[in-house]
């Protein structure tokens, strides 16, 4: 997940300074209808207040511009977090068909590519890990490290095994003893996408990434230990082990330096791909390829082995967590009950069966800070939770709460089965490191109950809770439209950041 | 907004970073670019001890389709041996630039980690080359 939010550099350089016709649909759904040379029309959900802020930048531009490539089938979707990107908006979902001469785009992908979220429950009461907080922050902060080029001193790959891990994924952690086969079935794709091509990544994404396993990196990434403080769906919250009171853990990272140059290693490529191919781009950083061409098949192939990375990455990281639990509690994970809920990507391209105009369809779907929401009964949803629906994690800022939901029907039918990411940023890094110049952030966290751990000031500065929008309201409209359903809430006792 | 070096300044009120650069000529230019990018992104951790190992020279040769994919090339290989590789640049002598080929030598000198930021990646929004007298350039970055 990477947050942006509106820039006025982007207004200024945007391709059309037209203003976007827009419809209101119901409480919760604005379409962009087909205009320019939009293929497609645009749905965006969103409340009123939340879409004022959505037509201040050039989200909703970019929606429009993502409905003008070749192949997309049904909407350009942007989810209710939707804010600025580069190329496609940050909260947008995109499916393309190749017999409709459907394109992929790293564009559509974005650069931290498996940017995801990952949550493990416990038996533990907060109130009994309450005394051992702060040492299990200080083993955390030791154990994952965290920060600018944060890489890891403690793993170092065997030669070799790095084309095993971007084969595998998170299965060669597990094999290596880095958890147990039964985490792999409580991770989207088996923690393991299939497609992946290990010769596709260069030499100079192993090179920028090959140390960075078991790292948290810096931005909005963070290791979140929390309880869950609501439960709005006890069945549910019951099936995905739950309980009010119980301590949690989130982790989000994701593919780290390997995935950044992968997407800019293809973008550079796509260029003239695009060009080649005779795509009119609105702008150079939707810059794609058909599906099925050489440049298609090279990207997917690169960028499934970066996602398959990341799995491995939340692997390690979980691995971590457990063992500093373990030692600082003096019982083992397992005693702990610390296992693992899900793992979901948050930035991806994949492909998806979905019905489009009465007839099942094999789609490329692109999300770029959005989650995959498949519904009860869908095969991939793991068994034990297939009467519920996929678990689906949406961090809040370091300070608030995060949510758990669950997909539904609504969005297998209107979203290609996605729904909302995250809170969004509300003000850009710049505003955010003035708004919290000269205040003590540890402290007035620690008043709000949350104890911090940060590699350094300026990345805490940026993640200033205010920063962000309220991740309630963004849940609340996925909730209300059918697109996702609560079912808790989490409150943060202790972050570790970059 | 003042210049962080000679010819470059910080691109401002943006949800991410960026920098505008001039130069009388294309080499300037793209030295400055190269620059001010290190500059932008350097953390203040100091380095090792510039005494403690040789100076390296880092020989670029770069082709692209025109000038703006040149620059974003340029600064993605400047970021890459900086940060990823731990040389941060010091003299960049830019031997030719122009007609999709650039070619440079970087004096390097070696750094801790963490002497520089991540950058994601050097990105094509907003992005500009232009000659308006002398030579103009901005470049935003995702990071």
């Amino acid at each position: 997940m990477s947050a942006k939010v509106d820039s006025p550099v982007a207004a200024a350089t945007s391709a059309s300074a037209e203003p976007l016709e827009t419809r209101q649909l119901d409480e919760w759904r604005w379409l962009i209808p087909r205009q320019g040379a939009m293929r497609v029309e645009g749905l965006v959900f969103a409340d009123r207040a939340l879409m004022d802020d959505i037509r201040v930048g050039e989200a909703l531009r970019q929606v429009a511009n993502v409905a003008c490539l070749p192949g997309i089938v049904g909407r350009s979707l942007a989810m209710p977090d939707v804010h600025w990107g580069y190329g496609f908006a940050i909260g947008g979902v995109a499916a393309f068909d190749p017999a409709l001469g459907g394109v992929v785009s790293p564009g559509g992908v974005g650069y931290d590519i498996n940017c995801g979220v990952r949550l493990l429950r416990s038996d533990l009461a907060a109130d009994e890990l309450r005394p051992h907080l702060g040492r299990l922050m200080d083993e955390l902060m030791r154990d994952l490290p965290a920060g600018v080029g944060s890489h890891s001193d403690r793993f170092v790959l065997p030669d070799g095994e790095l084309r095993e891990v971007l084969d595998r994924g998170a299965a060669w952690m597990v094999e290596h003893g880095y958890g147990e086969p039964e985490d792999l079935k409580h991770i989207e794709g088996g923690g393991a996408l299939p497609g992946a091509d290990p010769d596709g990544v260069s030499a100079r994404a192993v090179e920028r990434g090959h140390d960075q396993l078991g790292t948290v990196g810096s931005g909005n990434h963070f290791v979140e230990v929390g309880c869950v403080d609501r439960v709005f769906d006890p069945v549910a919250a019951g099936v995905l082990g739950l309980a009010e009171g119980s301590v949690t853990v989130l982790v989000h990272s994701g593919s780290r330096g390997l995935g950044y140059q992968v997407c800019d290693d293809f973008l550079h490529l796509m260029l003239p791909a695009a060009e080649r191919y005779g795509i009119e781009l609105p702008d150079r950083q939707l810059a794609c390829a058909p599906l099925g061409s050489p440049e298609a098949d090279r990207y997917l192939g690169a960028m499934l082995a970066a996602a398959n990375f990341a799995f491995a990455n939340r692997q390690m990281m979980a691995h971590r967590v457990r063992a500093a639990f373990a030692r600082v509690l003096g019982r083992t994970w397992k005693e702990l009950g610390l296992t693992l809920v899900y793992d979901v990507a948050h930035n991806v391209a994949k492909w998806e069966e979905h019905e489009v105009e009465g007839r099942t369809r094999r789609l490329c779907v692109h999300r770029k800070g959005a989650t995959r929401a498949f519904p009860p009964g869908h095969p991939e949803v793991p068994a034990a939770y297939r009467e519920v629906g996929q678990p689906v994690l949406i961090p809040g800022d370091m300070g608030r709460y995060s949510y758990v939901l669950v997909g539904t029907e609504g969005a297998y039918r209107e979203t290609f089965g996605s729904t909302c990411h995250g809170a969004g940023r509300r003000m850009s890094r710049h505003v955010a490191s003035r708004a919290a110049a000269g205040r003590n952030l540890r402290d007035e966290m620690r008043a709000l109950g949350v104890e911090v751990r940060a590699a350094s000031h300026a990345t805490l500065a940026e993640e200033v809770p205010e920063a962000y929008k309220d991740v309630a309201e963004v849940v609340e409209v996925v909730d209300r439209a059918g697109i996702g359903r609560k079912v808790a809430r989490l409150r943060p006792l202790g972050v570790l950041k970059g | 907004m003042d210049e962080i070096v000679p010819g470059v300044r910080v691109v401002e009120h943006t949800a991410d970073e960026g920098i505008e650069v001039e130069g009388a000529t294309l080499a300037t230019l793209f030295r400055r670019a190269a620059a001010g990018t290190l500059a932008l992104f350097r953390t203040g951790v100091p380095g090792e001890d510039p005494g403690a190992h040789p100076a390296e020279v880092i020989e670029v040769e770069l082709r692209a389709a025109d000038l703006t994919s040149l620059l974003v090339q340029w600064l993605r290989e400047v970021l890459f041996v900086a940060g990823t590789r731990e040389l941060e640049p010091g003299e960049v002598e830019i031997e030719q630039v122009g007609d999709g080929v650039l070619r440079a030598r970087l004096h390097c000198r070696r750094v801790g980690p963490g002497a520089f930021r991540e950058v994601k990646g050097v990105t094509y929004h907003g992005l500009e080359v232009r000659r308006d007298g002398g030579w103009h350039a901005r470049v935003i970055f995702d990071v």
